[in-house]
Parts: C-alpha cells; structure tokens; sequence
C-alpha cells in the first residue's frame, strides 16, 4: 500500500447549515464533488471508481452515481459508520493498486441538522439492551469514559479540556461552525446529557457533505495540487453492540493503528498531526492511547494543560473536529481533508483515525508529504 | 433467535465459552453445541451511567455476572459494587 495512490483532491459543502433551503444530501455530496474535482484538476468524467456510505439511501452508491453522472468501473459502499470514509481511502488504494480504477470519489452527506437535530441512522436497536433506553450513542460512550474515570482517575475536567482545545483551533477558522470561546467549566456546567458527558462533551449537530479524489501517486503528481500519499492504513472491529465490547477503555484502534503504522514504515514519534474522529471528548483521550501517543490511562493528563490545543506539542483536531468544525452524522471523511490540508502546510505525516458506531468500527490512515515518497 | 427468559444464557459445549445472546453457534470456537444455562444473578457493576431526559433520570449500567458474562441492566449503582439482578417485567434491574 505504501506510497500507490494519494488524495489529489478535497472539497466540502458550501454550509454547514441547509435549514430552509430545500437541499438534500446528495445536493451537499454535489456540491462537495464539484469542489474536490475543481481541487484536484479533474472532472466527473475523469473518475471511474465510487466510494459512499449513507444513513440516508439504503443503496447510497446508486442514487450518488445517478446524481453525478457518474458510472463507476469500480464501486464500494462499506458501512463502518462514521468511520466508513477513513476505510474508503485504504479500500480505494488497493482497488487503485489492483488496476480496478485510477480516480475514485469518496463522498458523503447529510441533512442532520436541517432534519432536525436527531442522529439519522440505520443502526438497528439490539434486542439485549434496548428495554434500557441507553440514548444512543451518548450513553455507550458515557460508559466507556465512567470506566476510564474509575480505572485510571481521569477526571470530568480533563475531559472537557479536549472540547476547549477543539474550540480554540476552531475559533480562528472561518470555515468552523462553532467559535465563540469555550472553558473548562463551561462544559462542566452544560446540560447533563448522560453522566459525566454533557453536551459540551458531544460532537456538534450540523448538516455537510465532503469529498476527496483518491488516485494513484503517479497521476497524482501531475495534478494541481501537492498530493497527500497514502502511506498505510488499518481496520479492525471486535463488536457492534457495547455490552459486547470486551474491554470499553481499550478499543480496536490499538489495532488498526498498529496495521496502519507497519504499512507505512512510521512510529508515532514521526506523526506531526492528529485528526482523530471525536464524536464525543473520551474518544480522543481513547483514541490517543490506543494509537501510541501516550500511555493507556494517561490520556486525562496528555490532553491537559493545552498540549493539544494550539501552540501544544501534539496538534490534534486541527480544524476543530466534530466538536467544533463541523458534524453532519458522521465526521470520517472531514478528518481526512483536514489531514490532507496538514500535509499542503507543510506538515510530513499526519494521522487520520475514525470511528464507527460505538467505539465499534476502527478506522487508521497515514498520509504523507511528497518528501516521504518510498 | 428468540429472546431467552431473563438470565437465561448459552454455554458452549466446545469451549465453555457463555454468550451474551442467543446465537447458533459459539463466536469463540464455532461450536454448535450449546446447553441453556441460568445464571444466579450475582455480578459485579462494570460501568454505569445516569440517563437525563425530559421524562427525568434513568440508569443503564453494564454488570458483569459471576459466570463470567456481561449483560446490559437498569440502575447506576457505583462501578466495582456487588450487585444481584433482580427480574422486573422481563428487565435485569441492578437497583
């Protein structure tokens, strides 16, 4: 994998907010295609493999096919929830590498908000827990960060400090939903939603939809932009449901991580940024462990005291993340744009992680500058 | 599969192995030996947490039962509490 294809292109959706407008989710993923196209030099014409996940359309690869005339060589609708996107850039290079296409599209969509504010999902409820009302997805993660809290002491401060270092990168960025200031206890103090997470601990409720252009390094080379390699990846997941998760502060990431670092020749010494999906402020603190970026259950103090806000030593969630950029249903595919624009920057390796469902579906991809080319 | 009575759960044959929920064969070794077994309700709390809603506050915790399987249940007693699930209305309740 190492080093075959790169992302030539990104592009998102004009808003984050589409109340009242009429627009659909295949409008945003529209409008975010054309963007990524006009990005990367190409247009629909040029792409030949598609790649979608959808709480939306049943058949999502179809309707985004019809949408944007397109008519893929090669199509790929993997549902791993929000984390389907990060699987979609490792499944596109190996389709690439395969000879199976040489342009794929990977985008999504959604109309969260303007729907008004409930998770649109197709997950199914679990016969075994749904006579307890957990209130999906909150509560399963407040379960794992309660067990994070009794086996390591972290504390309902820490915590919150993920979300205030996630609006600090946010508030200088126009393109961030979220940017009013943001303390401590101003998370502590939210409402309570299910303990210790309260709603400044959970990811925003927008609408939006991205896309990135994925082709080999080769052409990627002579397009309009420095192309964003893909240096590795990984997946893993071990459950579906939370009372099946075997351990809820040691998730699959460990693993996918691990899989991603190998295949692309790197530690995580090397890793000059993070985007890790935050759906909620324990999934970075999980996240960081798990994928080598400090101790496990030291991950209350590594996100303490600024360290990875701006002008910390780790920068994670550099656009602001689901907690302040943007969150439409699911973030997977705008931490890799943010990912791919850590790499135009300047920056050399950057880490992009997703999460699907709770703590479920673990997602690992590794981009590189041209200066890492094998 | 139908859902099982209360605390009701399978063990493998093959491995020993007790699963969370009814299946066809065992997800450890792929046994399709399984025997019904109930367990005494007699666990330990794994986590917990407190629901808020507009309807008021209701807890979900996660208990792991002697027997060496984890179940979804009501109430937040303290994690690492010794419990013992109670049947209410065809719902473990930890309370």
């Amino acid at each position: 994998m190492r080093g075959v294809a790169a992302i030539a292109g990104i592009g998102e959706s004009d808003s984050w907010d589409v109340a009242g407008t009429g627009l659909t989710a295949l409008d945003l993923i529209g409008q975010a295609a054309v963007a990524a196209l006009d990005d990367a030099g190409l247009t629909a014409g040029d792409v030949d493999g598609l790649f979608t996940a959808s709480a939306y359309y049943g058949m999502p690869g179809l309707n985004v096919g019809e949408y944007l005339g397109i008519r893929p060589r090669y199509s790929d609708s993997t549902n791993l929830g929000g984390a389907s996107f990060v699987s979609h850039v490792q499944h596109a290079a190996a389709a690439i590498g395969a000879g199976l296409c040489d342009v794929a599209l990977v985008a999504y969509g959604s109309t969260q908000r303007a729907d008004g504010g409930r998770l649109k999902s197709v997950a199914e409820s679990f016969d075994v827990e749904a006579p307890y009302r957990p209130r999906y997805p909150i509560s399963q993660f407040a379960l794992a960060a309660a067990r994070h809290m009794h086996e390591f002491g972290t504390t309902r401060e820490q915590l919150a400090e993920v979300a205030v270092a996630a609006r600090e990168w946010a508030r200088p960025n126009e393109r961030a939903f979220a940017r009013e200031p943001l303390t401590v206890e101003d998370v502590l103090s939210s409402r309570m939603i299910s303990e210790p997470l309260t709603s400044r601990d959970a990811c925003l409720v927008t609408d939006g939809g991205g896309a990135l252009i994925v082709t080999s390094a080769e052409r990627a080379a002579a397009l309009r932009r420095p192309p964003a390699l893909v240096l590795g990846g990984g997946e893993a997941h071990w459950h579906r449901n939370i009372s099946q998760m075997p351990d809820l502060v040691r998730t699959a990431a460990a693993e996918s991580g691990a899989r991603a670092y190998e295949r692309a020749g790197v530690t995580p010494e090397e890793v000059d940024a993070v985007e890790v999906y935050d759906a909620f402020t324990i999934c970075t603190i999980l996240f960081l462990e798990d994928l080598g970026f400090c101790a496990k259950g030291e991950g209350g103090a590594f996100v303490s005291g600024g360290r990875i806000a701006p002008g910390g030593e780790l920068p994670v969630n550099t656009n602001g993340g689901g907690l302040s950029y943007c969150h439409p249903g699911m973030y997977g595919i705008f931490l890799l744009a943010e990912a791919v624009r850590r790499i135009r920057g300047g920056d050399d390796v950057v880490l992009a992680h997703g999460n699907g469902a709770v703590l479920s579906a673990q997602s690992t991809v590794i981009l590189g500058s041209a200066a890492t080319a094998p | 599969m139908d859902a099982p009575p209360p605390l009701h759960f399978q063990r493998c044959g093959g491995c020993g192995a007790l699963l969370g929920y009814p299946r066809v064969l065992c997800p450890a070794c792929g046994s399709r030996a399984l025997e019904w077994e109930e367990s005494r309700g007699g666990g330990t709390v794994y986590s917990a947490t407190t629901v808020h809603s507009r309807e008021g506050r209701h807890g979900v915790c996660l208990v792991d039962l002697d027997e060496g399987v984890r179940v979804m249940a009501a109430g937040a007693p303290a994690i690492g509490a010794r419990v013992h699930l109670r049947v209410e209305e065809g719902r473990l309740c930890a309370e």
